[in-house]
C-alpha cells in the first residue's frame, strides 16, 4: 500500500507531464509559423506588438525572411508597395476664357520607400498607414486632389495655350508641348501645394509618380456647335482646294499657250528670213546672168509673163490694128532693131 | 498511436512534393523565396523549390508579342443611332477638332526587366494603355487636323513611338516596346462625309492640275511640230527658189553664149540673131496664147464696144 501511492504519484505525475509536453508541442507547433515574416517584393509590412509598432519593413534590403513573437503578441500588416493607378472620370472645367472642355487624368502613385536610415516613426508606410489606411481611400483622396488642381490649372490658361496647332496642316513642336508642361504642374502641385506647410510626402506618406492628362474633350452639349464648326471648315478648305485647282489649271494652260505662240511666231519670223535668203539667192544668181544681155532678159520675161497671165478664161479682146493681127494680114513689118545688146 | 508519425510523414512529403514545378517551353518562371526574388529567372523544364507558402512562382511568357489595342468602338453597328457613336472619346486636335484615332501597340515583356513588370506595379498594362492615350493626347492636341489625318500621319507617329518608348523606359514598366502604330485616324461620324469632301477635292485640284498639263503639254508639242513644218516649208521654197532661178539663169546664159558664138562664127551678128530668136519666141507665145484661150474677140478701132455681152455669153 505504502508503494502503490508513489506509484500512483509517478505514473500520475508522468502522465500530465506527457500531456502537458504534447499540449506545449501543439502549441508551439501552432504558434510557430506565425513567428515567420515574410516580406514579399510587393509588399510593406509593419510589425505591432501589442499596438505599438515595434518593426517596419519597407526597404529593398528587408524582402525575405524574419521573426517576430508568435500572434498574439505581435501581429504585422501588409500594405501593397506597387504602383497604383488612379484615373478619375473626365470633368467639365473652365478655362480662363470661359470655355469649357472636359479634362481627364491619371496618377501614377505608390507608398513611398524609405532609405538609409529611418527613425521607425519618420517612415512614410507609417504615415500612410496613420493618414489614410488603405488603397482605395488614397485613390479617391488623390482623385479628389488631382480634379481640384486640375480645375485651378486649367483656369489660369485660355483654350488656345492648350491647343496649340495655328493651321489644320501645323504639326507638334519639338520638346513637350502645352499639355505635357500642364502635366508637369500638376505633378508639381499635386506634391505640394503653394499654401500647404509639407509636401504630400510627409503628409500621407505616398509619392506621386507620374500625372499626365490622358485626354481633352469637348463636353457633350457642346459638340453640335463643334460640329457645325468643323463641317464649314471643311467646306472652305475644300472651296479652296477646288479654285486652287481651276488657278492653278488656267495659269498652266496660258503658260503653255504662251510657250505655244511663242514658238509658232519664232518659227513664222525663221521662216520669212528662210524665204528672203532663197529670193535674194535667186534675185543674185538671175541678176548674174540677165547682165549679160538685160534687153533680151526683160523682152523674154515679158512674153513669160503674157503667157501666164492670158489663161483659158481670158478674154481676149483684139484691135483690127493690132500688130498681131496685120502680121496675119500684112505680113512682117519692117524688124524693129534692138537698140543695145551685150554680148 | 503509431499510425500518427506516419501519416504526419506521408503528409509532410507530399506538402514537400507540391514545390515541384513545371516550367513550359515557352515560359520563363520568377521566384519569390519567403518573398523575396531569388536572382535570374529559371528555364523551361522540371524544378523544386520550397512548397506554398514559402516559395511562390510566377511563370511569364517572355517571348511573346503581345498587343495592346486603343480604339474607341472600333465596330459600328447599323442598328444603333448616331447619337449614340458620337458619345464615345474622341481627341481633340489643336485646332479643336475632334478625331477618333486607333493605336495598336505590340510589345514584349523586358527579359532582363522582369521584376519591374510583376512586382513594381499593380497594372502594367492599364499603365501602358494610359501612357500611351496621354503621349497620343498631348501629340493631337498640338497637330492639326489635317496634320493628323494625312500629310503627318507618319511623323505622328514616328513621334508616338519615340516618346512611348522613351516614357515605358523613364517609368521602369518592364516592357520592351516593338511597334507603336497609329491605325487609323477618323473624323466623327457625323462629319466624316465633309471630310470625305475635302479629300475628293484635294484630288479634284491634282486632277484639274494633271488636265492642264497634259493639254499644254500637247499644245506645245502640236505648236513645236507646226513650227518645224513652217520653217521645213520656207526652206523648201528657198531651195525650190533657188534651184529654179539656176534653171532660169542657166537657160538665159545657154541662149546668150550661143547667140554669140553663133555671131562669132557664122554670118549673122549678134543682134541679128537675138532679133531672130525673139521673134521665134514671140510666135510661139502668141499661139500657145491663143490656142488656149476660148473667147477671142476682133474689134475695129473706130467703132465703140460693149464689152459686157460677151463675157456673160462665155461659160
Amino acid at each position: 500500500m505504502s508503494a502503490s501511492p508513489p506509484v500512483h504519484d509517478a505514473t500520475a505525475a508522468a502522465r500530465s507531464r506527457s500531456w502537458l509536453v504534447s499540449g506545449l508541442a501543439v502549441l508551439t507547433l501552432l504558434a510557430l509559423p506565425t513567428c515567420g515574416v515574410m516580406v514579399d517584393e510587393t509588399e510593406f509590412v509593419i510589425v505591432e506588438r501589442l499596438g505599438q509598432i515595434v518593426q517596419v519593413y519597407d526597404q529593398s534590403a528587408d524582402r525575405g525572411l524574419h521573426f517576430k513573437l508568435p500572434w498574439p503578441v505581435e501581429t504585422t500588416r501588409r500594405f501593397d508597395r506597387r504602383l497604383q493607378l488612379a484615373a478619375p472620370q473626365g470633368r467639365e472645367v473652365f478655362t480662363r476664357d470661359r470655355k469649357n472642355i472636359v479634362v481627364e487624368a491619371y496618377i501614377g502613385w505608390k507608398i513611398a520607400e524609405s532609405t538609409g536610415e529611418v527613425a521607425l516613426q519618420d517612415r512614410p508606410v507609417l504615415r500612410f498607414f496613420r493618414s489614410l489606411g488603405s488603397t482605395d481611400v488614397a485613390t479617391q483622396r488623390l482623385g479628389s486632389r488631382l480634379q481640384s488642381i486640375v480645375t485651378t490649372q486649367i483656369g489660369q490658361l485660355d483654350l488656345a495655350d492648350l491647343l496649340s496647332a495655328s493651321t489644320s496642316e501645323a504639326g507638334p513642336g519639338d520638346g513637350n508641348g502645352p499639355l505635357a508642361q500642364l502635366s508637369a504642374r500638376v505633378r508639381t502641385e499635386l506634391q505640394q501645394r503653394p499654401e500647404e506647410p509639407r509636401p504630400l510626402l510627409d503628409q500621407w506618406g505616398l509619392e506621386v509618380v507620374d500625372v499626365r492628362i490622358r485626354r481633352l474633350n469637348l463636353p457633350a452639349g457642346n459638340q453640335q456647335a463643334v460640329f457645325e464648326r468643323m463641317k464649314s471648315e471643311r467646306q472652305k478648305i475644300a472651296e479652296r482646294y477646288r479654285s486652287a485647282g481651276l488657278a492653278e489649271s488656267r495659269m498652266i494652260r496660258s503658260q503653255a499657250d504662251r510657250q505655244a505662240g511663242e514658238l509658232l511666231a519664232r518659227a513664222k519670223s525663221d521662216a520669212e528670213k528662210i524665204r528672203g535668203e532663197g529670193e535674194a539667192a535667186a534675185l543674185r544668181i538671175l541678176n548674174d546672168a540677165h547682165s549679160r544681155d538685160p534687153e533680151f532678159a526683160e523682152l523674154l520675161q515679158s512674153l513669160e509673163a503674157a503667157k501666164q497671165a492670158l489663161g483659158e478664161n481670158t478674154t481676149l479682146v483684139l484691135s483690127a490694128s493690132s500688130q498681131f493681127l496685120k502680121l496675119l494680114t500684112e505680113g512682117p513689118p519692117a524688124a524693129a532693131a534692138p537698140k543695145d545688146a551685150r554680148p | 498511436m503509431t499510425r500518427l508519425p506516419f501519416l504526419c510523414g506521408l503528409i509532410l512529403a507530399g506538402w514537400l512534393a507540391s514545390g515541384t514545378y513545371v516550367v513550359p517551353a515557352n515560359e520563363k518562371a520568377v521566384v519569390r523565396r519567403f518573398g523575396r526574388m531569388l536572382p535570374g529567372t529559371r528555364p523551361s523544364g522540371l524544378h523544386w523549390d520550397l512548397p506554398w507558402p514559402l516559395s511562390r512562382v510566377d511563370r511569364v511568357n517572355v517571348t511573346a508579342a503581345r498587343t495592346l489595342l486603343l480604339s474607341e468602338e472600333s465596330v459600328v453597328s447599323p442598328d444603333r443611332l448616331p447619337d449614340v457613336l458620337e458619345s464615345r472619346p474622341a481627341f481633340l486636335t489643336g485646332d479643336k477638332n475632334l478625331l477618333h484615332v486607333r493605336i495598336a501597340v505590340q510589345y514584349r515583356l523586358a527579359e532582363a526587366e522582369l521584376a519591374d513588370y510583376l512586382f513594381r506595379q499593380s497594372e502594367p498594362e492599364q499603365r501602358l494603355r494610359l501612357l500611351v492615350e496621354s503621349a497620343a493626347a498631348e501629340l493631337v492636341g498640338q497637330s492639326g487636323v489635317d496634320f493628323a489625318q494625312t500629310s503627318g500621319l507618319a511623323i505622328l507617329n514616328n513621334r508616338l513611338l519615340a516618346d512611348v518608348r522613351e516614357r515605358v523606359a523613364a517609368e521602369r514598366l518592364g516592357l520592351d516596346i516593338d511597334q507603336v502604330t497609329i491605325d487609323g485616324v477618323e473624323p466623327p461620324l457625323r462629319v466624316k462625309a465633309d471630310f470625305l469632301d475635302v479629300s475628293n477635292a484635294r484630288a479634284d485640284m491634282a486632277k484639274m492640275i494633271s488636265d492642264a498639263r497634259t493639254l499644254g503639254e500637247q499644245a506645245i508639242s502640236v505648236a513645236r511640230a507646226d513650227a518645224r513644218q513652217t520653217r521645213d516649208q520656207a526652206e523648201q521654197e528657198r531651195q525650190s527658189r533657188v534651184t529654179a532661178a539656176g534653171g532660169t539663169a542657166d537657160r538665159f546664159i545657154k541662149l546668150v553664149q550661143q547667140m554669140h558664138a553663133d555671131a562669132r562664127r557664122g554670118p549673122l551678128p549678134y543682134e541679128a540673131s537675138r532679133r531672130l530668136a525673139l521673134g521665134r519666141y514671140r510666135a510661139d507665145a502668141v499661139r500657145q496664147i491663143l490656142s488656149r484661150i476660148r473667147a477671142k474677140l476682133v474689134v475695129d478701132d473706130a467703132a465703140p464696144i460693149d464689152l459686157v455681152l460677151p463675157r456673160t455669153r462665155t461659160p
